[in-house]
């Protein structure tokens, strides 16, 4: 689903992304884990095609991203950790706004969104504008504006932040059953119990590096993520 | 602890000085010696337009014993001048302060906060009223020949008339506050307060001229009317004439006023202060879902809900699309007027056969009014990502924002220009030649604008006030359109006597369609690509 091959990503003479190598399979969960400025965010960014990069190459669905970025943009979705949306817009109105980019039909649409403002108790909300939204309700709106079309690859930078433990609770249960209908989920978080109960992989990134990446018993052993990630840092 | 309170309120206050609020960064000499220059400029401007005043008012009502009038008069100009800069900063300073929440949730009493407060929106519409009010009591010193008592009472009035402008100030920004708490869509109401303003400012500016003499030939009416319906700025006014029974009558009613106000805030300031504008409140109705619409009907969509949510928007870049409307009303309810004008040209050296091109330049003067391109790119600020994860092609964002441009301004420029033509009749050739060439030059001014802000974009700005009036494109935009005009008319009368006003028209419609065929080239090919190149 997602292939990334030596991706290098400079800012100026510092590299904030230096060979990273990835393949995400259909159906899978991947785990994105690093300490603060480890090169998450720039890989993330990356592979949704907000940020260029100097070296290597990313396919989604064996498209690559360089030569038909709108076609692989069709097939993903992306979550920023702290979405910045259409204040001037009702909740309603940007749901629709994105469904509309993404073609959704309008009893998809009508369905999906009822179902998952329900989920996340966002319905009564959905008719104000998102100006007046908290950081909580605003990461459901993205959540939702995500899923609504279905999307075959979804990317979050740090999803949970900001959700409430219900909300929290719904969104994993929506990953596995994303997943379960053959996409894949690609996310970073500082949360490692999540990652180790969520993900079927997951990588470990540092200063850029990819230092460790394979299933999750592969990555921890029999040790937990967080000793693993915490050796690793020390070895740093 | 107020001293603490206030050390950190002027330091906020003045870090405009210091600190470039486009990207945080310390602000360079020049760029310091620059604002204050403008800051000196408008002191002087102010003190300039006060005095002209001051001098026409001064002697006249003096001499036949309205100094009194006189005093009345300037100092309710300045009261509203203070009034009305000083609520800018009470609402914004007092109200919805960013530090608010952060200072109630620490030990300190609120009427600390609010007396900081207070004195922060004290100085600045004192600043400004004390301005106006100085040309006002030098002239007054000057004719009235006035005696000792007299001139201590005279001195004093703007010092008591800065708490009443501190009053009244509070009393506009908290009802402001009060509206704004209420309000859920604040972009209109600020909108038409401000249309309010600048067509009341207008209008006092334009008319006041036309009422001086009368007011100069009639006081007693005027002061009647003072007497009667003002009251305490009559007991100012009689003050100035050395009364301390009117003066002591003056500070009692101000002193009254401010201490309602300081009661009534103490008691509701903690409410506005806290309060979020346009709270969520239970509203029934808004469908969940609305009927899918094409990519580019989407994106339009999206403009127009930025361009009409957004007052600062609204007022600096689409305000022209109003006047363009007024000015085609304007020109076929004063079609002899204009008529009339028009004949007055050969006067000044224009000949009739010109008066086309002399009609075509105003107009095209006109289109560079609109300028809503010019920070379109700059206002997708932080949600940028939203654009550039979607898949939407770059030239898709771009056509929308120049469409929103064209939809808005197209209307009213042909309106306005078949008005203009209709009351002046000129000839079938000239109709064709004159609305081509504007309709280009309309076409131009989003082009151009897009095109500079895809040159200098800015997704750093936490306030709309900064791509819409501080950033570079607006400007260059506005002012390379003008140059462009005047190097255009500039052109003509050099080659005056070589070519025909028709000729020289033709010449211009190709370099227009040229000029526009060179931008949308660029916009297709680099202007997609720089767009694509912008990180979120």
């Amino acid at each position: 689903m997602l292939k990334i091959e030596g991706l290098t990503k400079c800012y100026g003479a510092k590299k904030a992304v230096d060979g990273l190598s990835l393949e995400i399979a259909p159906g899978e969960i991947y785990g994105f884990i690093g300490h603060n400025g480890a090169g998450k965010t720039t890989t993330i960014k990356a592979v949704c095609g907000i940020l260029g990069f100097e070296e290597g190459r990313i396919e989604i669905n064996g498209i690559s991203l360089k030569e038909d970025p709108i076609a692989c943009k069709r097939l993903l979705a992306y979550i920023p950790d702290n979405p910045d949306l259409y204040d001037f817009m009702t909740g309603t109105r940007f749901l629709n706004f994105v469904a509309d980019i993404y073609q959704v039909s309008d009893a998809e649409r009508r369905e999906r969104i009822q179902r998952y403002a329900a989920d996340f108790g966002l319905t009564e909300a959905l008719s104000q504008p998102i100006s007046t939204y908290s950081h909580g309700m605003k990461q459901k709106l993205a959540i939702i504006a995500a899923w609504i079309h279905a999307p075959k690859l979804v990317i979050m930078d740090e999803p949970f932040v900001g959700l409430d433990p219900k909300a929290s609770f719904r969104l994993k249960e929506m990953m596995r059953e994303l997943c379960n209908q053959g996409s894949a989920i690609f996310f970073s978080t500082h949360v490692l119990d999540v990652a180790e109960k969520l993900c079927s992989r997951v990588a470990i990134i540092q200063s850029g590096k990819l230092v460790r990446s394979g299933t999750m018993d592969e990555v921890k052993g029999d040790s937990s993520l967080e000793n693993v990630f915490l050796e690793l840092e020390a070895e740093q | 602890m107020i001293g603490i309170l206030l050390k950190k309120q002027l330091l906020e206050l003045f870090s405009f000085l210091y600190q470039d609020r486009k990207n945080g960064k310390k602000r360079s000499k020049a760029s310091l010696i620059g604002w204050c220059a403008l800051y000196l400029y408008v002191a002087v401007v102010m003190v300039g337009a006060f005095t002209l005043y001051a001098y026409l008012l001064c002697e006249p009502l003096v001499t036949v014993g309205f100094g009194w009038l006189y005093m009345v008069i300037m100092g309710m100009l300045a009261m509203m001048a203070g009034v009305i800069l000083g609520t800018l900063s009470s609402y914004s300073g007092l109200f919805h302060a960013g530090d608010n929440d952060f200072l109630l949730s620490m030990p300190i009493p609120t009427s600390k906060i609010l007396t900081v407060r207070l004195l922060v929106v004290y100085c600045t519409g004192a600043a400004v009223e004390v301005i106006a009010m100085i040309p006002a009591v030098i002239l007054y010193l000057i004719y009235g020949n006035l005696s000792a008592k007299e001139i201590l009472l005279t001195c004093l009035i703007p010092i008591v008339l800065s708490v009443l402008v501190l009053a009244l100030t509070c009393v506009v920004g908290f009802l402001v506050a009060l509206i704004s708490a209420r309000v859920k869509r604040k972009s209109l109401i600020v909108v038409l307060l401000s249309l309010a303003f600048l067509f009341g400012y207008f209008f006092f500016y334009f008319k006041i001229m036309e009422y001086l003499p009368q007011m100069l030939a009639n006081p007693d009416a005027l002061g009647n009317g003072v007497k009667t319906f003002l009251y305490p700025l009559y007991c100012m006014g009689r003050a100035a004439e050395g009364s301390v029974f009117h003066m002591l009558l003056f500070i009692a009613f101000t002193g009254i006023l401010f201490a309602l106000v300081v009661v009534v805030l103490l008691k509701t300031f903690l409410r506005l202060a806290t309060a979020k504008g346009g709270t969520v409140t239970k509203k029934a109705g808004e469908s969940a879902v609305q009927s899918a619409n094409s990519l580019s009907v989407t994106l339009l969509k999206k403009e127009m809900g930025r361009f009409f949510s957004c007052p600062i928007y609204l007022l600096n870049c689409g305000l022209g699309v109003i006047f363009t409307l007024i000015g085609g009303v304007a020109v076929i309810v004063k079609a002899n007027d204009v008529r009339n004008m028009m004949a007055m040209l050969p006067g000044f050296g224009i000949n009739e056969a010109e008066i086309p091109l002399a009609l075509t330049a105003m107009l095209f003067f006109i289109c560079s009014m609109n300028f809503i391109t010019a920070p379109s790119v700059s206002l997708e600020g932080k949600s940028l990502w939203l654009l550039r994860s979607f898949p939407i092609p770059a030239s898709a964002v771009l056509q929308a924002k120049l469409g929103l441009h064209l939809l808005l301004t197209t209307p009213v420029v042909i309106f306005f220009t078949v008005a203009a033509l209709a009351v002046l009749g000129v000839s079938i050739g000239w109709w064709i030649l004159i609305m081509a060439t504007i309709l280009l030059a309309n076409l131009f001014t989003a082009l151009w604008g897009l095109f500079l802000n895809l040159l200098m974009p800015n997704f750093q700005w936490k306030d709309e006030s900064v791509p819409v009036k501080q950033d570079p494109p607006i400007a260059i935009a506005m002012f390379a359109v003008w140059g462009l005009v005047a190097a255009l008319v500039g052109l003509y009368f050099l080659a005056r006597n070589s070519l025909s006003p028709m000729l020289f028209m033709g010449a211009v419609l190709l370099l227009l369609a040229v000029a526009n065929l060179l931008l949308w080239n660029w916009l297709r090919r680099k202007g997609c690509a720089r767009f694509d190149s912008f990180s979120a």
